[in-house]
């Protein structure tokens, strides 16, 4: 089976800010959750794979296919929804519709942009500079899961969401996913969300993946603990990805392989793993 | 390329309405003083002020972000925009014939249909033409300012042509003796090569483009 997303050796300068040279494989049929801080590269990562930015060097293969040679019918098995809903503030649901119907042509599936219309209950008659965010983004997603694409790229998407339309989001994200030919890469900074929905975990730190795991297998790799300073320093370097002080010692998080079994960890979040891994690097 | 239009037409809608009024009112005032002449030369101005407001519109929303990963090449983005100034062109030039037909007197009688039929092309799409890939290499505000320069260069090159009369009675004289059918080719001759010299220079710039 061909895989959804293939980069080697992407990379893309822009100022002083270098993303890549990045590998990464993306199978058919998951959720990537695409982390990392501000400015780290993920935007601009989606933006390469979307043909909004030219790369300097590297290949990029989305359902098997190089990018470059995308014809539109090929695009249409392409979805994606941005941090903002980017079409004309005059539209109303109809005239978007309408629009996305001439767009997509036979492939747009009205029956489903009604359900979910419905199911959003997203008001007919207002323009989209009437609609809230949260409003937006539903419609955004809205329009993203009506064409029968087989990719759903998210950048940001659910940022600013309240939790419930968040929610809402990540369920029909669980749906969408039902079909294994389908995948999606989403970029986030809310990882409690991704937690909840992400099969494996992508992470990029000031433009390099550092590694790409499944969730489950990252958040079993680690432990979080609190140490004096004498127990900490008999501890393996090499083992220690962050640690935070406090006022009786140091909180820590560290790589359960390089520990001794009977020091006892407590689960980690992929929160913690991305901030203690941040933080880490930074002291 | 139709969605493309259609997006453009909805982004417009209450600018075109608006347009339409105001040139029905000015159209009535010139018709009452016997200017008829200012009809036909309106449609020049058209898709200058609604290319203005195109483009606000799109970089207000972002739009060029979301149609790009779309199923449309940039091409077809970018021939969508020059489609939009030839149907103004074609609307420009049937008015402008249709207008010669129901004259009874004025300068319109006096010029062949066919020569309306390619001058008019040529007058409505000119500044679009020279603006469209400065827009897309520049921006709408930067190529505003340009424009203001060239408008400098254009009322320039007036005076020269003021202060130099008998260049341009020379000119004329030439231009006299030529068959009006040779010059009504030339001219769509030229109008063809500027439409698609800016075609390919606005594709070039908005395929490197990035968003």
């Amino acid at each position: 089976m061909q895989n959804a997303i293939e980069l080697q050796g992407l990379k893309k300068r822009l100022g002083n800010f270098v993303l890549g040279p990045i590998d990464l494989t993306v199978p058919r049929g998951c959720i990537v959750g695409y982390i990392g801080e501000n400015g780290a590269g993920k935007s601009t990562t989606i933006k390469l794979l979307l043909n909004l930015m030219i790369p300097d060097q590297g290949e990029i293969k989305l359902l098997g296919k190089d990018i470059r040679e995308f014809t539109p019918q090929m695009k249409k098995d392409i979805a994606y929804v941005f941090d903002d809903l980017y079409l004309p503030e005059d539209m109303t649901l109809k005239n978007v519709q309408n629009f996305h119907r001439k767009l997509y042509g036979q492939a747009w599936q009205d029956k489903t942009f009604s359900e979910l219309i419905a199911r959003f209950s997203l008001p007919n008659n207002k323009t989209i500079k009437h609609f809230s965010r949260g409003m937006r983004m539903q419609l955004g997603l809205a329009l993203a899961l009506s064409h029968g694409a087989k990719l759903l790229l998210l950048d940001e998407a659910t940022s600013g969401l309240d939790p419930v339309i968040r929610d809402d989001v990540l369920d029909l994200l669980l749906e969408y996913i039902q079909n294994e030919d389908h995948t999606i890469l989403v970029s986030s900074h809310i990882l409690s969300d991704l937690e909840k929905v992400a099969d494996y975990i992508a992470f990029i730190h000031k433009g390099q993946l550092l590694f790409m795991e499944t969730k489950d297998e990252l958040v079993d790799q680690y432990g979080i603990t609190s140490l004096s300073k004498e127990q900490l320093a008999e501890i393996d370097d090499k083992a220690i990805v962050g640690k935070r002080p406090h006022q009786f010692g140091v909180e820590v998080m560290l790589k359960r392989s390089l520990v001794p079994s009977d020091l006892e960890l407590e689960r980690v979040s992929v929160e913690d793993i991305m901030v203690y891994m941040i933080k880490g690097e930074r002291k | 390329m139709i969605a493309l239009i259609y997006k453009d037409l909805v982004a417009l809608r209450k600018a075109l309405f608006s347009l339409i009024f105001i040139m029905f009112i000015v159209g009535f005032l010139t018709v009452r003083q016997g200017n008829i002449m200012t009809l036909p030369l309106m449609f020049i101005l058209v898709p200058l002020i609604l290319l203005g407001m195109l483009w606000g519109s799109d970089t207000k929303s972002n739009v060029d972000q979301y149609i790009i990963p779309g199923p449309v090449t940039r091409r077809t983005i970018v021939f969508s925009r020059y489609v939009f100034v030839w149907i103004v062109a074609v609307i420009g030039t049937l008015f402008t014939i249709l207008l010669k037909l129901f004259l009874r007197d004025g300068i319109l009688l006096e010029i062949p249909w066919y020569l309306i039929a390619v001058t008019m092309p040529l007058l409505i799409t000119i500044i679009s033409v020279i603006q469209l890939p400065l827009m897309y290499k520049f921006g709408a505000e930067k190529a505003r300012l340009i424009f203001v320069v060239l408008y400098f260069v254009v009322f320039a090159l007036f005076s020269y042509i003021g202060s130099n009369k008998e260049l341009i009675a020379k000119f004329m004289d030439k231009l006299i003796l030529l068959d009006l059918k040779i010059i009504g080719l030339a001219i769509m001759g030229v109008t063809i090569l500027l439409n698609i010299i800016s075609f390919a220079l606005s594709t070039a710039i908005y395929t490197k483009k990035e968003f």
